[in-house]
């Protein structure tokens, strides 16, 4: 050692990887963009150059970072691209799958290293998380409209809540994006007569066997129930009358994406069996569909931190441990206000009444034996985490919206704060509130009113990043927590948003009207607790108001 | 170790970020050298002239003018001609090795690194090509 000792550099050297770590989501991203765009631009020879430079700096620094997992599944990736671009041939069906397969492995892969380290206690900063889901590969809709500008501004107000659109005039022109980008849905206004429906019907067909698992959904100006009922037999998901509701629309797709969307159920598996918890953790990773979410903890006294950063649905607890006993550990975290509802299952290599019964008493609300089947261990798991689910969300989540209550938004608004000034981070809050919202509901009546309402929590959820906190304050008024974020970043993403916003286009009977919001922006450490946070973003909003609406205002200090 | 040339300065020629911090932590913190990053062959033979680094520790796959483009370059000019040149690469296969090493580098570092070792690496390469 030259300078320093080395556990100074192997400090840094630490810090440095979770600074890696942090921005892999970002890399992610950009290789998942090129690869949709190899898709949608037949095999355009300076994408696919790109892609294999992507994947070849990630496997590169990957392990160098000591994340060997992400360096070998890109090298995987990057070695199939490097021979496809020595054959010079455009590839075939298998292995588009094939390097689909290989992208999400790796995507899988970087979303565990980028979360396994934010459980740490050093600060993260990821100034990079990306404010789109990562998962824009999921929410491909193609349309197919022979009208280019109806096509257009469909495809633009769908665009707003996060969808990844393409539109096409024919189902000959989609039909290479049809089989490869599997999307989810594909819209489609076929026009069809009387006497000529069994044109409707071909179609269907034609795309059903490009693209077998996305559904159709029919635009149509007709809403008898003939043109309905052959919609039907053509294997139609939905049948929407012109003009298109946006909302319903959007209720749509949410509904189809919210299938293969779903939160993973998060399980937290506390056992000194370092052996056993891999067992069972893998048996829940591999259960279909990517359900499960696992963290493993040996040690049982260290639990506090990771209870709160991975926030578990669910708790599966070892009855015999060493130096604690698992009903001990049960009431420490039953004494905790946050997770007095996380269902918590013992796990046993013995059954019998008794033991189980003394679980119940201490706090479980389950008892599975470690040598339970693997299918039942999941069936039971997964009911479990449902039913606390629904529970729960009647508990913390607007009726409306599906946002968090106003309770449960100014308690998370405390709980984030305490963390952010914890770790000497930082956090914007954001006041949103809807402009003339009165005038919307004496017009076209409160369900339209609450369309709005709907609309907007939508392009919020849809906007934002799952780890911001969104909630519903109360009538037309929104409150967003963005973690990691300073005033004017969260200024520019809310102002985007205001943009979006802005141009959806909501429907009442045959009239379309548009909405604006205004907004207040105050942050964390400026104003250093979360009552001060609120008003003064609240002061913000209403100069915003004040100054003509529509607009997004940062509170200043000085002005307090 | 009448050959034996000090090795002190080392220029890093990585167009990737990631990679350039963590060798800057490894070559100057637990290496004690001193170390000039450049992000392109175009850039690093614009700074030899300045810099005369006693090695150059060059990236393979550069943007533009690649890694063995620029160890050409760099043979061609007599103001730096004789500047050691170590290459850093994801191939490492035996003949790949044997082609670097006819291009005239001394050595090469593979892809990925440990960060904890790539100094005494270097060190290795640079006293074995001393003869040591």
């Amino acid at each position: 050692m030259a300078n320093d000792s080395e556990l100074e550099i192997a400090a840094e050297l630490k810090l440095l990887r979770k600074a890696y770590a942090g921005r892999l989501p970002g890399r992610m991203d950009e290789i998942n963009n090129c690869w949709l765009e190899l898709l949608c631009n037949n095999w355009r020879m300076d994408y696919l150059a790109n892609l294999h430079m992507l994947a070849h700096k990630l496997a590169g620094s990957g392990a160098t970072y000591g994340y060997t997992q992400v360096s070998d599944s890109a090298k995987t990736l990057e070695q199939k691209l490097e021979s496809l671009i020595s054959s010079g041939m455009t590839p075939d069906n298998s292995q588009i799958h094939e390097l689909d397969r290989n992208i999400r492995n790796l995507h899988k892969i970087i979303q565990n290293t980028y979360r396994a380290n934010q459980f740490d206690d050093t600060i993260l900063n990821s100034p990079e998380t990306p404010y789109l889901s990562l998962d824009t590969q999921f929410r491909t809709i193609i349309i197919i409209e022979p009208d280019p500008e109806e096509a257009q501004s469909l495809a633009q107000q769908i665009g707003y809540f996060g969808y990844e659109v393409h539109t096409f005039k024919d189902i000959e022109e989609a039909s290479f994006l049809l089989e490869q980008s599997r999307p989810v849905a594909i819209i489609t206004d076929i026009i069809f007569s009387d006497d000529d429906m069994s044109g409707m019907q071909m179609a269907a067909q034609v795309i059903k066997n490009k693209a077998q698992d996305s559904k159709l959904i029919f635009l149509s100006s007709r809403s008898d129930i003939a043109a309905r009922l052959h919609a039907v037999r053509a294997d139609g998901h939905a049948f929407l009358t012109k003009p298109v509701d946006i909302t319903s629309l959007i209720d749509h797709l949410d509904q189809l994406t919210g299938t293969r969307y779903k939160e993973p159920y998060r399980v937290m598996i506390i056992d000194d069996d370092v052996e056993v918890a891999n067992a069972i953790a893998v048996t829940l990773r591999t259960a279909p569909n990517d359900l499960f979410e696992t963290l493993i903890l040996t040690n049982p006294l260290k639990i506090l931190a990771p209870l709160t950063e991975f926030n578990p649905d669910l708790i599966l607890l070892d009855m015999y441990m060493p130096r604690v006993k698992g009903q001990e550990i049960a009431k420490i975290i039953r004494q905790l206000d946050a997770f007095v509802t996380v269902p918590i299952v013992f796990l046993s290599g013995e059954s019998g009444e008794a033991r189980e019964l003394e679980a119940v008493t201490s706090g479980g609300d389950d008892f599975l034996n470690k040598r339970v089947p693997a299918n039942h261990l999941i069936d039971s798991i997964k009911a479990r985490i449902d039913r606390s689910r629904s529970v729960r969300s009647l508990m913390v989540r607007d009726g409306l919206t599906g946002l968090l209550n106003h309770t449960k938004t100014k308690e998370q608004l405390d709980i984030e704060v305490a963390r952010t000034r914890r770790r000497s981070g930082i956090l914007s809050m954001a006041m949103i509130d809807i402009d003339h919202f009165k005038l919307v509901n004496d017009t076209y009546g409160h369900p339209t009113g609450d369309r709005v309402l709907k609309s907007l929590s939508r392009l919020l959820q849809q906007r934002l990043r799952r780890t911001d906190i969104i909630g519903r304050f109360g009538g037309e008024e929104f409150a967003v927590i963005l973690l990691d974020t300073d005033a004017q970043e969260a200024f520019k993403v809310i102002n985007d948003i205001r943009e979006g916003f802005a141009q959806i286009h909501h429907q009442f009977q045959d009239h379309e009207f548009s909405v604006t919001f205004s907004c207040g922006i105050a942050s964390f450490p400026e104003f250093d607790d979360a009552s001060s946070l609120n008003d003064a973003a609240d002061k913000a909003l209403y100069e915003a108001k004040d100054d003509g609406r529509n607009r997004v205002r940062i509170a200043e200090k000085y002005l307090f | 170790m009448i050959a034996g040339k000090m090795l002190e300065k080392i220029l890093l020629v990585e167009d990737e970020v990631d990679i350039q911090i963590i060798v800057q932590i490894a070559l100057e913190r637990i290496g004690g050298f001193k170390l000039k990053v450049c992000s392109s062959g175009k850039e690093a033979l614009l700074a030899i002239p300045d810099y005369m680094p006693d090695l150059v520790l060059l990236d393979v796959m550069l943007p533009e003018m690649d890694g063995p483009t620029t160890l050409k370059q760099i043979r061609a000019n007599p103001l730096m001609a004789d500047i050691r040149v170590i290459f850093m690469t994801a191939k490492v296969q035996p003949q790949e090795i044997s082609q670097y090493i006819k291009l005239g580098a001394i050595g090469v570092i593979s892809k990925p690194f440990d960060p904890m070792m790539i100094a005494a690496n270097i060190k290795n390469i640079w006293r074995e090509c001393n003869g040591e």
